[in-house]
């Protein structure tokens, strides 16, 4: 793996191209540039300097200043040790369930036609728009005793089918388990579909046509080759997983206390700063011990920079010669027992399995969007399934609330200037990285350091920024939560348009410039509109992010502003109203909406242009 | 050529993204019309006439501006700002780092007021300023040196009555809460990790209820771990537990009175013992630091007033702590209240949980500590 990665050329190098013509025109490019590459990651350092970095050594300062005594009644005994554990036993349980079921999706968004597979995408995306909070809450009727499920439970022990009957769905560590991975999910599928989605569909059949079997191609070559995807979905879920609070809370059983409650009832209850900042070190430092072990395995920045895709496609072709010559008879026992074994499972309608339970899945997705549904047309005065009867009177109700529509407000202007935040500051270094004549250390560096705050579990995040920004007297200021926010959006913005600029067929903009063009006119003119849908994605993701965020905005956010997930989850604290799947299905039916109102308007303006020629 | 994340299907992905560009924009143009938010949290002069009080929403905060916050506007022509929040470990860092905190006034539990006085968060009600009469009135325990009780709500046993429909059979006390082989099914508990209630085992466990202080903390939780294993979870957002109850989750609960009465009134299927219930206070206590002290210390000497103390008891339907307010309600309003004369309800002692219980820590932290590990 190694030497594959030693091998990859810099980014940069349009491979076909005449050497001598890419030198020529390099130069053009690269004259008197240091500098203003440098200018690309500066707005990126200031903001990493206040938002991350000085929180996080402002809160080290508790950490520093107890003894050690102190960090071993926190971190070393009971109850703080046993929580640890289990936080990470659960992250690590999430995190194998979302690449057993991530691997099953992604396979079969590869492998479906245009119409299942914009279903499938649909149905991986739509919920990853919607509320933690509602999701979680949807979770607790669907798993509920009166729930669906229950009632399909229900059926299935009348039946004969299973042993037990009548609930026990909901509050154990199966409730967290399923609603964690329903939430983790689509963050595992979409980078792992980005690789899979790279490697050349003649891979498959060139391994067979050697000997291999369906299944042994699929062990032996879109396996380790899509593991660059893989790892990057692992570490997001696995570090994201640690950070959980909603949905252990609410979902989980008698044993189900994770360290992200545990720290906010330190905060909250104990106004216990030092307890909540040791057990943030100590969840950081698990975090890198853990991104530093699977870096060995797998360095995530490599996803990036050194173009996976094109990786895998060299690789690709060499072991799919590999993946035939390996026969069974050369081989020790076991191999023959794995080959006869992969030849019986290879006889079964694979293409038709994966995309049957890749159905089963997204249902699974989207069915916390499904049940709110009816839910919110209640007419009881709390939350109840089925409803004993039907009315419009909690939309009367949210609609009606200038609360509600305050806090949406509040929302989108938060999300806005953090999308615009993001972008300003996160196509600069995209550009940094995919493009500056710079070492692969170097962009390697710069990478891990765009990515970081997503890699700090969000809990940690808002406390440090919380006490720190009180320090600089930011507390309450619309553009310093939005700054707050812009740093879990740079990192996608990063990630998507390095990915995007990695593919990139210079010769677009070479070609633009010998035709005289100057270069700020080729950057606007060429590069930008190819970089369009990528740039949009990242827009959507960094909107998303902010938008959804509760924790940094409940402490960050002016008291006389609520955004709309802090005023969802102060609701819940009052009574678990059904006020909250209105707020969810009109959110999504606005998404709908101006989805569906882009999707005529795009082609309309399509057909115009067609007309017109 | 695949530029985006989703090569094949870029057009759906460049709708997908033109959406979030749009509400963006949206958010651009809407944020125009909404109040700007800046300024509220900049520290006016002293000598303010403004007030920012934290609290919960919904009902209870409802009732706290149409009962305190509006009347107290009109008579002193203070702005008072309610801020719906429960969230104070950004308050407690923001004066440890020697700041004005976001809120004058917070609305917690007397233990939590507790804590954050033994850390220096709080200054202490200054009673000597108060009416004279208003202070005649109200008992002498709900004036403690840095909260002062406005009210109070219960945590009560109730059940559902779609499990029990009859009355008569239906489970009367705690001792038929933990009760498994008469009443089998789960059991709804909060959380002992906020607020924990040994006083319902106890009482369950044969101890009286003029003797239950000092708790005796191991049998209580030796009695919790028989009835552990049907509590699906010990909840830490307590309204859970009332929509436990409509779902059937569980038959038995123990709720607050507060948020179970509205939805009883709604027509949820509860039914509320009010025998063995435990009157638990809420209080105002005022940071320290905060900007507008002086305003805060009229507020609180307002408040108390009986006419608020009615008003503010018949739209939450709990305990005014003012007894010369019950006068002013109706005899239908008095028999919900929590207090109300018929009721067998006990005082929760929170003096005794902030003793310390030997080892350095209170008895509130002490039990808090062994619930983390003993009851999740």
């Amino acid at each position: 793996m190694e030497q594959a990665l030693q091998k990859t050329p810099a980014p940069r190098d349009a491979p076909s191209l005449d050497p001598q013509a890419t030198v020529a025109i390099d130069l053009r490019f690269r004259r008197g540039r240091s500098r203003i590459w440098l200018l690309a990651v500066v707005p990126g350092t200031i903001l990493l300097l206040l938002v991350i970095v000085a929180p996080m050594i402002y809160m080290a300062r508790y950490g520093v200043v107890v003894g050690i005594d102190r960090w071993w009644m926190v971190l070393g005994q009971p109850p703080g040790s046993t929580i640890l554990v289990r936080t990470v036993l659960v992250a690590v349980q999430v995190t194998l369930v979302c690449g057993l079921l991530g691997y099953l999706y992604a396979a079969a968004l590869v492998a479906a036609g245009p119409r299942l597979r914009m279903l499938l995408f649909a149905l991986v995306f739509v919920p990853f728009l919607t509320s933690v909070l509602v999701r979680t809450y949807a979770w607790m009727i669907l798993l509920g005793k009166s729930g669906p499920l229950s009632a399909l439970q229900n059926g299935l022990f009348d039946l004969g089918l299973i042993p037990t009957a009548d609930g026990g769905l909901l509050y154990n560590r199966f409730a967290v388990l399923v609603g964690m991975v329903n939430m983790m999910l689509p963050l595992f599928v979409l980078p792992l579909y980005s690789v899979m989605s790279k490697l050349s569909p003649q891979l498959a059949p060139a391994a067979r046509t050697m000997g291999a079997n369906r299944v042994g191609a699929f062990f032996r070559i879109t396996l380790p080759l899509s593991a660059p995807g893989a790892a990057a979905g692992a570490t997001v879920v696995f570090t994201l997983s640690l950070g959980f609070l909603i949905t252990p809370q609410l979902l989980g059983g008698t044993d189900d206390l994770m360290i992200a409650q545990y720290m906010l009832i330190r905060l909250h209850t104990f106004a216990d700063l030092t307890s909540a900042s040791l057990l943030a070190i100590g969840l950081i430092l698990l975090v890198a011990v853990i991104v530093a072990l699977f870096r060995v395995f797998y360095p995530i920045e490599n996803l990036v920079v050194a173009g996976a895709g094109q990786q895998a496609r060299r690789r690709g072709i060499r072991r799919s010669g590999a993946a035939g010559t390996s026969r069974p008879d050369r081989g020790r026992w076991w191999r023959i027992l794995v080959r006869s074994l992969s030849d019986a499972l290879a006889v079964l309608p694979w293409g038709v399995i994966t995309k049957v339970l890749a159905l089963v899945l997204g249902v699974f997705l989207a069915a916390p969007l499904l049940i709110t549904i009816p839910v919110s047309f209640t007419n009881d005065g709390f939350l109840s399934f089925p409803p004993s009867s039907y009315s419009f009177r909690w939309y009367a109700e949210v609609l009606g609330d200038p609360g509600w529509i305050t806090s949406l407000g509040e929302s989108l202007k938060v999300a806005a200037l953090a999308t615009v935040l993001s972008l300003v500051v996160g196509l600069p270094i995209a550009f940094f990285i995919a493009r500056a004549p710079v070492s692969q250390r170097v962009r390697s560096i710069v990478l891990v350091l765009s990515i970081l705050p997503v890699l700090i579990p969000v809990i940690v995040l808002a406390t440090g920024t919380y006490v720190w920004f009180l320090q600089i007297g930011a507390v309450g200021n619309v553009f310093a939560l939005a700054a707050a926010h812009s740093t879990l959006g740079i990192p996608f913005m990063v990630v998507v348009v390095v990915s995007a600029l990695r593919d990139f067929d210079r010769r677009t903009e070479m070609a633009a410039r010998t035709l005289g063009a100057s270069a700020p006119r080729t950057f606007l003119a060429i590069t930008l509109p190819l970089l369009r849908p990528a740039i949009l994605t990242g827009v959507l993701f960094a909107f998303l992010q902010s938008f959804d965020e509760l924790f940094i905005a409940l402490v960050l956010a002016s008291p006389t502003a609520p955004t709309l997930p802090i005023k969802m989850w102060l609701a819940t604290t009052e009574n678990i109203s059904p006020a909250l799947a209105v707020v969810s299905n009109v959110f999504i039916l606005f998404t709908l909406v101006v989805l569906g109102l882009l999707m005529v308007f795009s082609r309309t303006r399509k057909n115009l242009k067609k007309a017109s020629r | 050529m695949s530029s985006s994340f989703f090569p094949r299907r870029r057009r759906l992905l460049v709708s997908m993204a033109a959406g979030a560009a749009i509400f963006a924009l949206a958010g651009c143009s809407g944020g125009g019309a909404v109040t700007p938010t800046e300024t509220a949290t900049e520290a006016p002069p002293a000598g303010t006439d403004e007030l920012v009080i934290a609290s919960h929403g919904g009902r209870w905060g409802e009732a706290l501006t149409k009962a305190f916050i509006e009347p107290f506007e009109a008579e002193t022509g203070i702005k008072v700002t309610f801020k719906e929040t429960s969230d104070f470990a950004a308050s407690s860092a923001a004066i440890d780092a020697g700041q004005a905190p976001p809120e004058d006034i917070i609305d917690v539990a007397p233990a939590q007021i507790n804590t954050f006085a033994s850390k220096g968060y709080m200054i202490p009600i200054d009673y000597s300023s108060f009416d004279a009469t208003t202070m005649a009135q109200v008992p002498d325990f709900a004036k403690t040196e840095y909260g002062a009780v406005f009210g109070q709500i219960a945590i009560a046993m109730c059940y559902s009555t779609t499990a029990y429909p009859d009355a008569a059979t239906a489970p009367k006390s705690w001792t038929d809460f933990f009760d498994l082989a008469k009443f089998p099914g789960n059991r709804g508990m909060q959380s002992w990790l906020n607020d924990p209630t040994p006083e319902f085992p106890l009482l369950a466990d044969g101890v009286s209820m003029s003797k239950l202080y000092p708790l005796d903390i191991d049998r209580a939780f030796a009695k919790m771990q028989s009835i552990k294993a049907n509590v699906p979870q010990f909840a830490a957002n307590p309204t859970v537990l009332t929509q436990q109850l409509v779902d059937g989750e569980v038959d038995i609960a123990q709720c607050l009175s507060s948020r179970v009465s509205p939805l009883v009134q709604e027509g949820a299927p509860i039914q509320i013992i009010w025998d063995g219930a435990r009157l638990q206070s809420n209080t105002f206590g005022i940071w320290k630091g905060a900007t507008n002290a002086v305003n805060a210390q009229k507020f609180i000497d307002f408040i108390l007033r009986p006419e608020q103390q009615a008003a503010w008891a018949e739209i939450v339907l709990c305990a005014p702590i003012n007894p010369e307010a019950l006068p002013l309600l109706s005899d239908d309003v008095v028999a919900l209240l929590p207090n109300a004369p018929d009721h067998n309800v006990f005082q929760k002692d929170d003096a005794w949980y902030l003793e310390d219980a030997g080892s350095g820590l209170n008895n509130f932290e002490t039990i808090t500590q062994r619930a983390a590990l003993e009851l999740g």
